[in-house]
């Protein structure tokens, strides 16, 4: 699925829909979002990842029009639209709270924007009922915005912006109100609905695996900035910095100093002890610089398993502290002898069962499967960083 | 009067809209003996509310001996048929409907400015504006009065119809500014940015967005205002001069006559008031049953 995702993505070459040129955004001292620069290709579902405040909100409605960049310039298809009010914008938003209008049924509401630039009645008619298709609700037109469920009401706002038409459509965290199950579905039908208009898709979320899932491209920011922007693939595998290392998915953690580097192969020094070979990733690293080693969960194993990628890339001497039985995956969580918390996911081929809670356990890793953070962390920054809370209540409990 | 206690007279602070919020609906109350007291109560209670108005009403059709409408004298419908018998007070009446014409009207726009203002932006000055709102409601009319009698003499302005007015309109922003901002208190305001959004300019959106969604709370402002601009007494007999308005004749008359047509024209503003009330507390209601 992933590498399907990335040869789908399209191209980012020729001009892009949404341009940002250096955009930045101040409210008083505060930098809201710092010297964005990135374009978005037509027909792509791109997403603005990262934890509340990192400014990804702000550069939607900055898109809009809803604030205005304090330097930079935005540029929609060619024009300079940095100081154009929202409604002279030819993009439309789905909203958070979906601001539905209350006191308009579902066929005004979605009519609204076709109506204000005064097309013939018979158009209007036709275009909402079309676009009432295409979100699966055409019998709801004579209803009211509160007599729909959450998930309907998500729907009739995706079409009320649709039936425009618009040059991108941006969606301000849209399924965030919705529960598990129905964000699920609703994710599956953006998608469908985005093949189906063909129209650019903006989307803000913190939720990574729903940036994952639906993107063609991410923009992973955080405090104002962005850190990268990539295929889900390039950001799961590569990521740029610790920040995104930790942010999509889970991650191995450890600080390294770089020795040497002959071709793609460098050689680190862990501050723990020990020395590994990794792949540069396209990348020179400065001998006696500071980097991090990434590995994720799946790729670390215990000697002796059978390993994908290439030869062992070092060890690490650690103590088992925890073992939850997860279904497809045993999550094994050790503790390194330098102090650090890792974590590895053990399938079957690993043999689970021969560990258990206080046994030593030597872990190790495939050439291929870490990964050279070009970034600098601390040691208190080192093992593991994206735990879910359910999976912390867990480790308390063990 | 047939009504029983525990029913809730519809109300316009409805809340409208805003699907998120849950309705608090009113508990039954229990049955027995305390439920028989409670009616008591409560009919004691609108017998006391509604006797002097069931007065002014049955006078209406009285036929009085003297020049005092004050006993009962026998049934007649003359009154009703000639309503604006007396002169002096028909135009006294006339005059009263200007003013409060005028004021409310001019009271809505400034008000609701006011009220959207405070609930809308964050802007310096904005607690001091609300509690400024407030004065003009705790002041005593009598102090206000004085004042600003004391404020067009100073200036040479001449006492009237536009002093009388511009008194009025004075404290009825007040009112105003606090109703509509009762009633668009946890309005989303997002709506707006989506109608901008959806490529409505801020004039179309105020149109067709804000304005349509606060009408309610101006309505009640409104019916609010106007029964208080005809009603008022203290103020107005301070910055009148010469002019007079409907209270104003009544009393000045009292002393020679009080004739049944005083009865029959505050009916008729009683009526009229009631009917708004019905029609807007219907409207409410509408919206409200959709809203479930």
């Amino acid at each position: 699925m992933s590498d399907a995702n990335s040869s789908e993505a399209p191209p980012v070459a020729g001009d892009p829909v949404v341009r940002l040129e250096q955009v930045t955004k101040r409210f008083g001292d505060y930098v809201a979002v710092e010297e964005a620069d990135f374009g978005i290709a037509s027909g792509e579902f791109f997403s603005m990842l990262g934890p509340s405040g990192c400014g990804k909100t702000t550069t939607l409605r900055m898109i809009a029009g809803f604030e205005q960049p304090t330097g930079g310039r935005i540029v929609l298809e060619g024009r300079d639209v940095s100081r154009t009010p929202p409604h002279k914008r030819d993009v439309n938003t789905v909203f958070q709270n979906y601001a539905l209008f209350p006191h308009m049924n579902i066929f005004d509401n979605v009519a609204f924007g076709l109506r204000n630039r005064k097309t013939p009645k018979d158009v209007v008619r036709t275009r909402v009922m079309e676009i009432l298709e295409v979100v699966r609700l055409p019998d709801m037109a004579e209803r009211r915005p509160n007599q729909l469920s959450g998930g309907q009401q998500q729907r009739i706002a995706l079409a009320r912006a649709l039936v425009n038409l618009p040059k991108a459509l941006l969606l301000d965290e849209p399924l965030g109100a919705l529960d598990l199950k129905l964000r699920q579905v609703m994710q599956i039908e953006l998608k469908r609905i985005q093949r189906e208009v063909g129209i650019t898709f903006i989307f803000v979320t913190h939720d990574q695996e729903e940036a994952l899932t639906m993107s063609d491209r991410i923009a992973v920011m955080t405090q104002g900035r962005v850190d990268q922007i990539g295929t889900p693939t390039e950001i799961y595998h590569r990521p740029a910095t610790a920040f995104v290392a930790g942010f999509i998915g889970t991650a191995n953690l450890l600080p390294v100093t770089v020795r040497s580097q002959q071709g793609d192969e460098v050689t680190v020094d862990s501050r723990a002890g020990g020395q590994f070979s990794v792949p540069a990733g396209g990348r020179t690293h400065q001998p006696g610089s500071d980097a991090t080693l990434m590995v994720r969960p799946e790729r670390l194993v215990p000697t002796g398993a059978p390993l994908h990628g290439g030869a062992p890339a070092g060890t690490i001497e650690a103590t088992v502290t925890s073992l939850l039985f997860q279904g497809p995956v045993v999550r094994c969580g050790v503790r390194t002898s330098a102090g650090a918390d890792l974590v590895a996911h053990l399938g079957p081929e690993d043999d689970p069962a021969q560990f258990s809670v206080g046994s030593p356990i030597t872990m190790t890793w495939a050439y291929d499967g870490a990964y050279l953070v070009p970034e600098a962390i601390s040691a208190d920054q080192a093992g593991v960083t994206h735990m879910d809370d359910d999976e912390t209540a867990a480790l308390a409990a063990g | 009067m047939t009504m029983s206690g525990g029913v809730a007279p519809p109300t316009f602070e409805e809340v409208q809209g805003g699907g998120l919020t849950g309705s608090d609906r009113p508990r039954r109350v229990g049955s027995g003996w305390g439920r028989r007291l409670l009616t008591v109560v409560a009919v004691c209670i609108y017998i006391y509310l509604f006797l002097p108005l069931l007065n002014i009403i049955v006078y209406t059709f009285n036929d009085p001996k003297g020049r005092y409408n004050l006993s009962w004298d026998g049934f007649t419908l003359a009154n009703w048929a000639d309503p604006f018998k007396d002169a002096e007070l028909t135009s006294a009446f006339l005059r009263s409907l200007q003013v409060a014409g005028i004021a409310v009207l001019v009271a809505l726009v400034m008000g609701s400015m006011v009220a959207i203002a405070l609930s809308r932006y964050r802007f310096t000055g904005n607690k001091v504006t609300e509690v400024f709102l407030v004065l003009p409601l705790t002041t005593p009319e009598i102090v206000l009065g004085a004042s600003l009698y004391q404020l067009f003499l100073g200036r040479n302005v001449v006492l009237g119809f536009s002093t009388v007015t511009i008194a009025h309109i004075m404290f009825l922003v007040s009112f105003v500014a606090l109703t509509v901002k009762a009633r668009v208190r946890g309005f989303d305001w997002t709506v707006e940015d989506a109608a901008m959004d959806l490529g409505a300019s801020p004039t179309r959106t105020f149109w067709k967005i804000t304005f349509p969604l606060i009408l309610p709370g101006i309505l009640a402002a409104a019916l609010l205002s106007f029964a208080l601009s005809m009603d008022d007494y203290i103020i107005t007999d301070f910055t009148k001069g010469e002019f007079s308005t409907f209270p104003i004749q009544v009393n000045n008359q009292f002393r020679v006559s009080f004739p049944p047509q005083v009865n029959v024209l505050a009916t008729i503003v009683l009526i009229v008031s009631v009917l708004l009330l019905v029609l807007t507390s219907v409207r409410g209601d509408r919206s409200s049953v959709t809203t479930r």
